[in-house]
């Protein structure tokens, strides 16, 4: 997982939806998982999952980092797809769920810079686990390198040798070795660094305000929306199914809609 | 690069630094790390008065961090003492923290947040002031260390030398009376490491700002330093006077395994050579003239 890629779009992204409340965004967020979570209805499922790519690529994210991200919960879906679902209908709402659902946590991740996410949480979680969460931001991508640089090493010194892969993987064992006890050591100064920068027992982090109220407005009420239509559709049963395709043809026209606005600008 | 912004003339209260001169006062600390390592930081009492521009010197493992880390209070002395503002930091760093600045070695670790701006705004933001505030001083402090156009970039992507201009742009960000820099210089270019000593020169002058600063960067020492002492391995405190007077000692820099600035090196070759070359300088500007009234006698 390319944790930079995801650092850089979510806090220099320019979009409306990076430009979102992140409150809002979390909202949003809550709601369309819950849609999905409720819906057993292919057709809904997948319309989620289209308006979720028109959401995409409409706030330009990086579409090859986002798409494989989220295709990875396909592979095991589709596993358990076979393994458990009575019918093809039944395994196909099993994987669009998957996709839809990673492609929502996605997007999310994609769209707000990691503190601004834990922070609306840090006020529901015990102190301590809300400022590790917090803390772990920069660590991970000082493990990143450090790994980076560890790999590197250990192949410059022949450790990565071609042809004895006992030898290479004990090499990369002792290398993540290493690198846990630098991860100790590293959690350590970073918390000395924080005490010494003011930090006295709780993070404060800003969340900054929504740069278009109207566009949080309308964001929450299509969440709103897509969860109420998943419940009325669930709570109707089989009176609505018939006409269900419409939603997922109407979410294809806008997924194509988009698309052709973003040909369009470039 | 002038604090004017950050630093007012008027509005920023020093006072309360009055009546203290020393600031840091470091009598023979010991400490004993967990793999056997002593450092025992005795031999010459290390004291930073108020305004003063403090270099300490040492070769790798001489102590230099050690004696940063009791004076930030990270470390507690196991023997002697430390003060910083009059109290022992390591106990009672809650009331003096605000005052003091920190960039430590390893930048990269003390950068913390999402952006260059979010980062230098962090110590004001958990001390709880206010938004508004909060921009104008981070605004303040990138402006004066020349960064405002690094405001929104992400950190992990910024070169060596622009981390820890941010770095220090977090440090200075409180106003702090007291600023200690591990390697300050490092990884900096000719022209930002000169644009650099001009600032702390000026914090330190203007506004009675102490810095005290560990470097290995030799040659910077005689510009920025009021005065320097030299560590030798182990830690022991073997010498402390104005960089003319530390660099002079041949023997004892040689024993601490400490290069002398390359000027100092021209001069006493130059002496060897010819027993009327001048004395040394240790600045561009002093060995001018220095050469130049030699050469005219």
């Amino acid at each position: 997982m390319d944790v930079r890629a995801i650092d850089l779009c979510a806090t220099t992204g320019t979009s409306r939806l990076h430009r979102a409340s992140p409150i809002t965004k979390l909202g949003a967020f809550v709601l369309v998982l819950t849609a999905v979570v409720v819906q057993q209805n292919l057709f809904i499922v997948l319309a989620c999952l289209l308006l979720l790519v028109a959401l995409a690529l409409g706030s330009r994210l990086p579409a090859r980092h986002v798409f494989a991200l989220a295709a990875y919960p396909a592979v095991f879906s589709l596993v358990f797809a076979f393994a458990a679902a009575p019918d093809a209908f039944t395994g196909a709402v099993f994987v669009v769920r998957a996709v839809a659902a990673s492609l929502a946590a996605i997007v999310l991740l994609f769209v707000t810079p990691y503190p601004q996410l834990f922070a609306p949480l840090q006020r529901v979680l015990p102190e301590v686990v809300g400022d590790a969460l917090l803390m772990t931001y920069r660590s991970v991508f000082l493990l990143a390198e450090k790994f980076e640089h560890l790999r590197v090493a250990i192949r410059l010194r022949s450790g990565l040798t071609h042809g004895h892969p006992v030898r290479a993987l004990r090499a990369t064992a002792g290398a993540l070795g290493a690198l846990v006890l630098y991860a100790f050591d590293l959690s350590q100064r970073e918390y000395d660094v924080m005490r010494l920068r003011g930090y006295q027992g709780r993070l404060r982090i800003t969340l900054p305000a929504a740069a278009n109220r109207t566009f949080d407005a309308a964001l929450l009420a299509s969440a709103a929306a897509v969860l109420a239509i998943a419940v009325i559709f669930r709570a109707a049963g089989a009176t609505l199914t018939p006409w269900s395709w419409l939603l997922a043809a109407a979410a294809a026209l806008a997924l194509l809609a988009t698309i052709a606005g973003r040909l369009v600008r470039t | 690069m002038t604090p004017d912004r950050i630093y007012p003339a008027t509005g920023h209260d020093h006072a309360h630094t009055e009546g203290c001169d020393t600031v840091v006062r470091v009598s023979c600390v010991k400490h004993s790390y967990e793999d056997g390592t002593h450092v025992d930081l005795c031999g010459l009492e290390f004291t930073a008065d108020r305004g003063s521009r403090v270099a300490i010197l040492g070769p790798n493992g001489a102590g230099k961090t050690t004696m940063l880390f009791h004076i930030l209070g990270l470390l507690a002395p196991q023997e002697g003492t430390v003060e910083v503002f009059g109290v022992d930091p390591s106990s009672r760093w809650a009331d003096i923290r605000r005052r003091i600045g920190v960039v430590l070695q390893n930048v990269d670790e003390q950068i913390i947040s999402p952006t260059v701006y979010d980062d230098v705004a962090f110590s004001p933001r958990q001390y709880g002031l206010g938004e508004a505030e909060v921009r104008d001083m981070a605004e303040a402090a990138l402006e004066l260390l020349g960064i405002e156009h690094l405001a929104a970039r992400v950190p992990h992507n910024l070169s060596g030398g622009e981390k820890r201009k941010v770095a220090l742009a977090g440090a200075l960000v409180m106003r702090p009376d007291l600023l200690v820099l591990d390697e300050p210089f490092e990884g900096l270019d000719p022209t930002s490491r000169t644009a650099l000593i001009a600032l702390l020169r000026t914090l330190a002058e203007e506004r009675g700002v102490t810095i005290v600063m560990s470097t290995h960067d030799i040659d910077t020492v005689p510009e920025f330093a009021d005065y320097a002492y030299v560590l030798q391995q182990g830690g022991r405190i073997v010498l402390k006077g104005t960089p003319a007077e530390v660099f002079a000692r041949v023997d004892l820099m040689a024993a601490g395994n400490i290069r002398p600035p390359i000027l100092a090196e021209l001069f006493a070759q130059l002496r060897e050579a010819d027993p009327s070359a001048p004395a040394p300088a240790l600045t561009v500007e002093d060995a001018v003239l220095a050469l130049g009234a030699w050469k005219k006698a």
